[in-house]
């Protein structure tokens, strides 16, 4: 069942999008037999894997992929990827073939260069595809092109605004997001800059640098390549909270900046989320690579029950939402909070004793008896780390007194 | 800055229960998924699962429905034991899902459904027998574009599942949504209204289909068996069902069988009260085919299983029944067509059960359609008229009941496509 709503339809950039789920750039969309299937799923479009002008080969190193796992399963993926080894004119043909199989989707290409005229002939070349839009790679953990070496450009103001404003010259019309990266001390300085440049948007935000770990065993970093590693790009789960503070950050300080959210979607109540704190859409690589193509229709048909529950009208609707409600530390309101102990549901492990006696206020006392907490009133400061770790949804709630 | 910060005044969707949740991560999402393979209704059981998971509920229960238009009664009883549960993957790491208590789950879910509404007005297809082949059918019919009339012998719709299965396995409410289902969507039940000659109602419609289920109870063809107080399987079980037999207090009940039916009737017999149950077999108890939760049931009822043991003539005081009198046997090492091994009577081993009450249930017929041959694809000997459910393959299954009633609506469709030219 692929779901068609009315509710679902997402304006993005003049384009009339079906749904608000769009296939990032990644080895799902880098050959066109895997990308026309996810298409043909149900994905409203996609960004074709980034390309250069380079005509060396792309020298990759395997495995590239790994993960870490979380309680339940895995909390992060890392790859060691580079950018797709299609040249750009592969690339461009792709863009023409999608376009003529399915001219009612979003096909956008996305580009890296590191010479003003590379990154002008690549938005040129991809132009004259008659590509949808462009995303321009600012944010490659690896082989990105900074300002300096090892640096990627979207971690310099100046250069992401010059860089920038190279390709709007050459885009003119054609709608560019720039792809950034959670990693920089001040993001809304970098979207600024996108701005100033005078392109449409960003995409909030990229994988994040990280080292996946260490296995005990070899005391060799992982992925282990030959013995040896290097740093990965971490998506997925882990980094959703980091996507969502990146998005509400530009949304509430760079008005009429577009934002395509990126990072730790892995299903609809994440793109909820992700819209809620202003991402005009929701582009998603990792919950892809790891299920296939066909979770687009449980994304679709969950977003859509959600809005319908929720009486939102539509997705752009849903867009913001939250954001009246994000404020700064010193002005959020003090209230008076306190932990109980819901007794109808405690099943007495005394996990919450042992939080609160160790990483809070020793406000919990045990009754070793009848095997339950008891919390004091006057102790309790209302920090909410006991509920972290109930056991059972609802055995301690916070109350106003 | 000052902040207008008021609660947002909508409510969070309905989290799935903790249970739901940890079951359903456990799930795997298999490719090609054995589960659904050995779902006779090719539920997406690793796709709803799926959504299970991630609180979107009301598709889970759109897909359920979709593949298998029973999908309530399924989820209260359909023997996982024997289909979906069997293949599960996650056997392999620790123990399987409980796949049809999620299906059950889910489906509560399920939103209100709509009148389907065609161009065509016309119906094109007659349905004999409202049971979940029959129901199946229609619904799938009427998916595709095509109005059926459904005609019901009896009173109630629903067949077997709604008439004869012990409410305490299948209450009424659980038949009801999916009978509420059907009647949503715009599909018309003629009850009370027997076909004595299925080929006569191809003068009004392009096709017909017959799944009229196995209605007769076979007889055990030994002396006595016209005595007061002799009763068959089906009687009994729908009279229990429709709550006409007030109780069985103090009675003795005998239940001669050996399969789930017999058990079904054993439990019931003894939720009415009996003072004594006691199932008459055959065989050895691994000749018996039955679901284990069938008979874990019988078991917890407290039903008394006399295995190896056959009846030869029921006994009565003139009147009423006395009791059964019953012979020994043995296995042999020679196995029947079933292959399971067959039982002997071991001379001068005749005993006497005392009994109020003697249930038969050693299995059913049709007595419908005799004279037609069933080609594998449900089509028969006799153009435009199709066939499924425990009619065409025997004592079955809801669920493959259910699968037979969508595969025939594919030749039907195919068939009335041809005809309409
Ligand atoms: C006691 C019992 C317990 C069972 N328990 C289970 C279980 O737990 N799980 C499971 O999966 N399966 C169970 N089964 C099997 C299951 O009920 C059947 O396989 C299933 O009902 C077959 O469906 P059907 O549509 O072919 O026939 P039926 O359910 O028998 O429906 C046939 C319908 O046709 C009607 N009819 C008959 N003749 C005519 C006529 N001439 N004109 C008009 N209408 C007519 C009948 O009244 C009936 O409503 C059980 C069966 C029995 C008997
Ligand atoms: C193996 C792999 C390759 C990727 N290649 C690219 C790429 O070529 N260009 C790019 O802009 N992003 C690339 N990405 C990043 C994704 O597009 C996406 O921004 C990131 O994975 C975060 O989203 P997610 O959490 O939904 O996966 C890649 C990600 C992975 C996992
Ligand atoms: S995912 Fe495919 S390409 Fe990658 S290692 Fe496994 S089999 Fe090979």
């Amino acid at each position: 069942m692929i779901l068609t709503s009315p509710r679902l339809k997402t304006p993005f950039l003049g384009f009339e999008l079906e749904n608000p789920f769009i296939l990032s750039a990644s080895p799902s969309t880098d050959e066109l037999s895997i990308a026309r299937r996810g298409l043909d799923a149900g994905w409203a479009g996609l960004v074709l894997k980034t390309t250069s002008l380079e005509t060396t080969s792309v020298d990759l190193a395997y495995p590239m992929m790994s993960s870490f796992a979380g309680e339940g399963g895995i909390a992060g993926m890392g790859n060691i990827d580079l950018i797709s080894a299609y040249h750009i004119n592969e690339v461009a043909e792709r863009v023409r073939i999608l376009k003529r199989e399915f001219p009612r989707k979003l096909v956008a290409a996305s580009i890296m260069s590191d010479s003003r005229e590379g990154w002008q002939s690549l938005v040129t070349i991809l132009k004259s595809a008659d590509v949808d839009l462009i995303e321009c790679s600012f944010s490659c953990p690896q082989g990105s092109v900074g300002e300096e070496p090892g640096k990627m450009l979207a971690q310099s103001v100046t250069a992401t605004e010059r860089v920038a404003g190279w390709v709007k010259d050459a885009a003119c019309d054609l709608p560019v997001l720039i792809k950034i990266t959670p990693q920089v001390s001040d993001i809304v300085a970098i979207a600024q800059a996108v701005q100033k440049a005078g392109c449409d948007g960003v995409t909030a935000s990229n994988s994040v640098p990280a080292l996946m770990g260490i296995a005990l065993d070899t005391l060799r970093p992982i992925p282990n390549v030959g013995g040896y590693s290097t740093y990965s790009g971490l998506t997925g789960p882990a980094i959703k909270p980091i996507t969502l503070r990146t998005v509400a950050e530009i949304a509430r300080h760079v008005p009429g900046l577009v934002i395509s959210g990126n990072g730790g979607i892995m299903n609809w109540r994440d793109s909820v989320e992700l819209l809620a704190v202003g991402a005009g859409n929701a582009q998603i690589c990792t919950a892809v690579m790891l299920h296939g193509f066909d979770i687009i229709r449980d994304l679709t048909s969950g977003l859509d029950n959600y809005l319908q529950d929720m009486r939102i009208n539509s997705v752009v609707d849903l867009i913001g939402i939250s954001l009246p409600y994000i404020a700064d530390h010193d002005s959020l309101p003090r209230q008076k909070v306190r932990s109980f102990v819901v007794e109808e549901k405690c099943i007495g492990c005394g996990r919450c004793y042992i939080a609160c006696r160790d990483g809070g206020h020793e406000a919990i006392s045990w009754e070793s008896e009848k095997r339950r907490p008891s919390i004091s009133i006057d102790k309790c400061v209302g920090c909410g780390l006991c509920l972290l770790t109930q056991p059972v949804a609802g055995c301690l709630e916070l109350r106003q007194v | 800055m000052t902040l207008n910060m008021p609660e947002i005044a909508i409510q969070p969707t309905r989290q799935a229960e903790t249970w739901v949740a940890s079951e359903a991560a456990r799930c795997l999402s298999c490719y090609d998924p054995p589960c659904q393979r050995a779902c006779p209704a090719s539920i997406p059981i690793p796709e709803f699962i799926r959504s299970v998971r991630t609180g979107n509920l009301r598709y889970a229960a759109d897909l359920i429905r979709e593949a298998n238009p029973l999908a309530a009664v399924c989820g209260t009883v359909c023997p996982e034991e024997i289909f979906c549960q069997t293949k599960c993957t996650r056997a392999q790491i620790d123990s399987p899902l409980k796949i049809r208590e999620l299906h059950s789950l889910a489906t509560l879910f399920e939103r209100h459904s709509a009148n389907i509404e065609h161009e065509e007005e016309r119906q094109r297809v007659a349905v004999i027998g409202a049971g979940p082949a029959g129901l199946s059918c229609a619904v799938k019919l009427k998916t595709a574009g095509v109005n059926s009339v459904i005609f019901e012998s009896r009173e109630i719709a629903g067949g077997v599942p709604r008439n004869s299965i012990p409410k305490f396995r299948l209450p009424d409410s659980a038949v009801d949504v999916d009978l509420n289902y059907v009647a949503n969507i715009g599909i018309d039940i003629i009850t009370d209204t027997v076909i004595k000659n299925p080929a006569d109602l191809l003068y009004e419609f392009d096709a017909v289909y017959v799944a009229t289920g196995l209605p007769r109870c076979r007889k055990l063809g030994i002396p006595g068996e016209d005595t007061s107080g002799v009763v068959p399987s089906l009687f009994f079980l729908d009279e229990a069902r429709a709550g006409r037999i007030a109780s069985l207090d103090g009675r003795k009940v005998v239940v001669i069988g050996g399969g789930n039916v017999s058990l079904d009737v054993a439990s019931a017999a003894a939720h009415l009260g009996a003072a004594e149950v006691r199932l008459l077999y055959r065989r050895g108890p691994l000749e018996m085919k039955v679901w284990r939760s069938e008979l874990d049931a019988a078991s917890a009822r407290g039903v008394a299983i006399d295995y190896l043991t056959a009846p030869k003539a029921l006994v009565s005081d003139g009147d009423c029944l006395t009791g059964v009198k019953c012979v020994k046997t043995e296995l042999c090492d020679e196995t029947d067509s079933s292959g399971r091994r067959i039982p002997r009577e071991v001379p001068d081993s005749e005993f006497v059960v005392a009994a109020d009450i003697a249930i038969v249930a050693i299995g059913m017929t049709s007595g419908y359609l005799r004279d037609v041959t069933i080609n594998p694809d449900l089509s028969t000997s006799i153009p435009g008229i199709f066939v499924g459910g425990d009619l065409a393959r025997g004592e079955g299954t809801i669920v493959e009941a259910v699968a037979d009633g969508k595969k025939a609506a594919h030749k039907i469709l195919e068939y009335v496509a041809q005809v309409g030219k």
